[in-house]
């Protein structure tokens, strides 16, 4: 290199210095604080065994699903098309907010492909959850599934 | 080092570093898609070459950015830097596949144009974790292309070295636009920190390895030669240059560099005519000056490349005194023969 492009490149990878650093610190402090979730390789989970819901739709079957003294809530969701939003995100809406997340909505996990996915809900009150299929990347809602069910009567 | 543009001659070391490049990119390819087909059996073949070739581009972008900064702090890594620009058309070909696939999977399956759906699918650009993340990769891959397109000896030629090289600089606005990129993109809904640390790990290492190369530069640049007389400025004592090698001295507009060979001296422009190579950081080769970066040769006592090739660069007159190199820094005209000094006779 020749003296000028010489200064220029040191000037250049100054900036950067600072620039890259900032720029990535900024991108994860503005993450949504919905994302708590590991999504990227979610991991596999078993079938709880109680279905209080299902919604048959032609893309995908969903199931509310529960644990035998339904502490535990569970989303399956088959899908059965292809995926022509590959970022689907699933998303839980109407949990209880905190502190930390400030927010109601919570991220469950991520739709890749056809399958079965098996996502864990967050407990809320009885007879009502409500899941949104979000498209990330044209920030898009593709679809909302509201279970309204019976909360099996404990003895 | 070419008299006119004709197909590049393979020779044995073009052909290693390009197998080598190959069956990495082929083997890395292959075990991420194969990996993937098992751990996640229902992802499309789509995705999983999406990802791999995002990962396998972003992974040849930091070894290609890491060569440059390497070859300057340690000459060891020179080898790496002959054929660099192989490594770089590469990568612009597996981003190219990236990017190609990402277009046709997320913005194909509409009415909209697919390049038009890019940019207006998602018009958040006033909110950073809304961003729309793939404008990003998508202006990358346009400096990639543009450096792809002009990597031949014609372009260069043609564009002026200094004029190729700035154009090539932008590779490093290629580099923040990709890591914004990621950061806007997969970061913001994947809360596993493993990518993170990844992506600092690598920009530390890059931006530490280019500032650290930068400042070692900029201090040659500055060094202060005080003795000076008749126009002659005192740069070193003569055993401070090994025999067929040189010394660099920043004493005017530009580096020179003093050759020692066959029993003398030769001041010659440390900037090769090719892509402004570092000469004195080269060797004296079959009595040639032999630029470390492309192989470009001079002949010391002129800077003229040997026939049939037409290359020329500054000349300078260099004497010894009492054991010292003088140099003056003042160029004679590209190609202009120069006697150098004797060195035997003069030494104390």
């Amino acid at each position: 290199m020749v003296k000028p492009l010489r200064k220029w490149h040191i000037r250049f990878w100054a900036i950067l210095a600072v620039v890259i650093p900032a720029g990535m610190v900024a991108a994860v402090l503005a993450r949504p604080q919905t994302a708590s979730s590991i999504v990227l390789q979610p991991a596999p989970s078993i079938a709880l065994p109680l279905v209080l819901k299902t919604i048959s739709k032609s893309a995908y079957t969903a199931s509310l699903r529960a644990s035998v003294d339904t502490a535990k809530l569970q989303l399956q969701l088959v899908n059965k098309a292809v995926v022509t939003s590959p970022t689907l995100l699933v998303y839980q809406v109407g949990v209880p907010s905190t502190a930390a997340t400030g927010t109601d909505t919570l991220l469950v996990g991520r739709v890749e492909a056809t399958g079965t996915y098996q996502f864990a809900l967050a407990n809320v009150s009885a007879g009502a959850v409500r899941v949104e299929l979000y498209d990330i990347i044209h920030h898009t809602l593709i679809d909302t599934i509201s279970f309204t069910y019976q909360p099996p009567i404990k003895n | 080092m070419g008299a006119h543009y004709t197909a590049v001659g393979w020779n044995r070391q073009k052909k290693i570093y390009d197998w080598v490049i190959f069956a990495f990119c082929v083997t890395y390819l292959a075990v991420f898609i194969t990996v993937t087909a098992f751990a996640n059996p229902d992802y499309t073949f789509e995705t999983a070459l999406i990802r791999s070739t995002s990962t396998l581009a972003f992974l040849l972008l930091h070894v290609i950015l890491s060569i440059g900064p390497l070859a300057r702090i340690n000459h060891k890594f020179l080898p790496l830097l002959y054929n660099r620009r192989h490594l770089g058309v590469t990568m612009f070909f597996v981003a190219l596949v990236h990017g190609g696939f990402s277009i046709l999977q997320f913005h194909a399956l509409g009415n909209t144009n697919p390049f038009l759906s890019l940019f207006l699918s998602n018009t958040q650009y006033n909110s950073l974790p809304g961003f729309p993340f793939q404008a990003l990769g998508f202006f990358a891959l346009l400096i990639l292309l543009l450096m792809a397109a002009t990597s031949h000896d014609f372009w260069l030629h043609n564009l002026s070295p200094k004029m190729w090289k700035t154009l090539h600089m932008l590779v490093y606005l290629a580099y923040l636009l990709i890591i914004m990129h990621v950061m806007l993109g997969v970061i913001q809904y994947e809360t596993s920190p493993v990518l993170v640390v990844l992506l600092a790990l690598g920009a530390i290492t890059i931006i530490s390895l280019h500032l650290i190369a930068g400042m070692k530069e900029v201090k040659n640049d500055q060094v202060v030669y005080p003795n000076r007389k008749e126009g002659f400025v005192q740069v070193c004592h003569i055993n401070d240059i090994e025999d067929s090698r040189a010394k660099m001295f920043c004493i005017g507009a530009e580096r020179i560099a003093v050759f020692k060979t066959a029993g003398k001296l030769f001041a010659v422009s440390n900037v090769c005519k090719h892509q402004n190579g570092p000469l004195g950081e080269g060797k004296v080769v079959d009595g040639c000056i032999t630029c470390p970066w492309h192989g470009y040769q001079y002949l010391p006592h002129n800077g003229q490349s040997p026939p049939p090739f037409k290359e020329q660069v500054s000349t300078y007159d260099v004497m010894v005194n009492e054991g010292y190199v003088w140099v003056n820094p003042i160029a004679y005209p590209e190609g202009t023969e120069r006697p150098g000094a004797l060195i035997n006779l003069q030494v104390p």
